[in-house]
């Protein structure tokens, strides 16, 4: 995905609302979709987007041009997600939720009513949720949004060797799950 | 290359398609020679890799840029003053509605200091006329009258020095 001008970033900067609605439209997707498959639910995400477009027109002004604006936005993106997974691990006492004998809180009862793409979502959303925010984090942008490592350690600021050991305990972690685990409760 | 090493890069830049040359030609003989190996590629493939590739991304939803759109007009409703310096409004926030534990400590900090510096003040004025009462004794018994005259004398003068020193 190329970036958008210069001239519609300065013109976003200086207030041109045209001009960040189409950074918005260049970029919301991927936003969007980051929160989707990290948040607990689509109006968490539609939060997230929101909160994140609203941090870039605030500090567009002081956008020094050190990266690209796809790396500033994704950077953003990411910060946010963490802090909001953070938040909610917090806020719901789910320390535990985390550790080695995790095991997932939901089961979907309504299993008659799952058309094939929920299914898939839910499949997603309980494999994501047995891993670390960190780890969640990676698989999401790199499995889902397709960045490659050194994108993910630039919107992360991690080393890329760190983004590898991340992508190699997540995928461990979720082999080591059985497949009835995974999908109990779904049909 | 050993198992290990091989399944860690199973894990990692082969089955994210980013192995090149000599490094992916040595893993591949090890796979084509390594039933176990193989196996394990193909698994990974299967339960870490495939289900996520069969994600549908979404469109982001009207009303996001609708809710974004509603809040930057209110914003650049405000009067000039705060478009000039943007961070205004938050230093605003923050000044106008001060959190209560913050006002709390600052003041109890306020109370502790003036407390402290006034204790030490006294202290300072104790010491001070209790050190002048002792050489004002002392230069009583030993019969120099003039040696209080600290301002004639330039201080406490000399000759009680002499006699402590």
């Amino acid at each position: 995905m190329q970036d958008v001008s210069q001239d519609i970033i300065l013109k976003a900067a200086d207030g041109d609302l045209d001009a960040f609605e189409m950074i918005f439209r260049f970029y919301s997707n991927y936003v969007f979709n980051v929160a989707l498959r990290t948040a607990q639910s689509r109006e968490d995400a539609e939060e997230i987007t929101q909160e994140v477009f609203m941090t870039v027109y605030r500090k567009l002004e002081s956008f020094r041009y050190q990266s690209s604006l796809k790396t500033w936005i994704y950077r953003i993106t990411v910060n946010m997600t963490l802090n909001y997974l953070k938040k909610e691990a917090k806020h719901k006492n789910k320390a535990v939720e985390y550790d080695e004998n995790f095991e997932p809180q939901e089961v979907k009862n309504d299993v008659k009513a799952l058309t094939e793409k929920e299914y898939k979502d839910c499949l997603i959303e309980r494999l994501l949720n047995y891993l670390t925010p960190e780890q969640k984090i990676c698989i999401v942008l790199r499995n889902v949004e397709g960045l490659s490592y050194e994108e993910i350690a630039q919107s992360l600021k991690i080393d890329i060797n760190a983004v590898r050991s991340r992508l190699k305990r997540a995928r461990e972690k979720l082999l080591s799950l059985k497949k009835e685990e995974i999908t109990h409760g779904l049909c | 290359m050993d198992c290990a090493r091989v399944q860690d890069y199973i894990l990692t830049d082969y089955l994210d398609g980013c192995m090149r040359g000599e490094a992916k030609e040595e893993l591949e003989a090890h796979l084509l020679q390594c039933p176990r190996c193989r196996e394990f590629a193909s698994q990974a493939r299967q339960e870490v890799i495939e289900p996520f590739e069969q994600i549908e991304r979404e469109q982001t939803p009207e009303t996001v840029w609708a809710n974004i759109k509603e809040s930057l007009e209110e914003r650049e409703a405000l009067p000039d003053v705060f478009h000039s310096f943007r961070p205004w409004p938050d230093i605003l926030k923050k000044l106008v509605i001060p959190r209560p534990a913050w006002v709390l400590a600052s003041l109890l900090f306020l109370v502790i200091m003036t407390f402290v510096v006034r204790q030490h003040s006294l202290n300072q004025t104790y010491v001070e006329t209790q050190s002048k009462e002792h050489v004002e004794y002392l230069a009583f018994m030993i019969g120099y009258p003039d040696s209080l005259n600290g301002e004639d004398q330039g201080g406490y003068g000399t000759y009680i020095e002499e006699i402590f020193l």
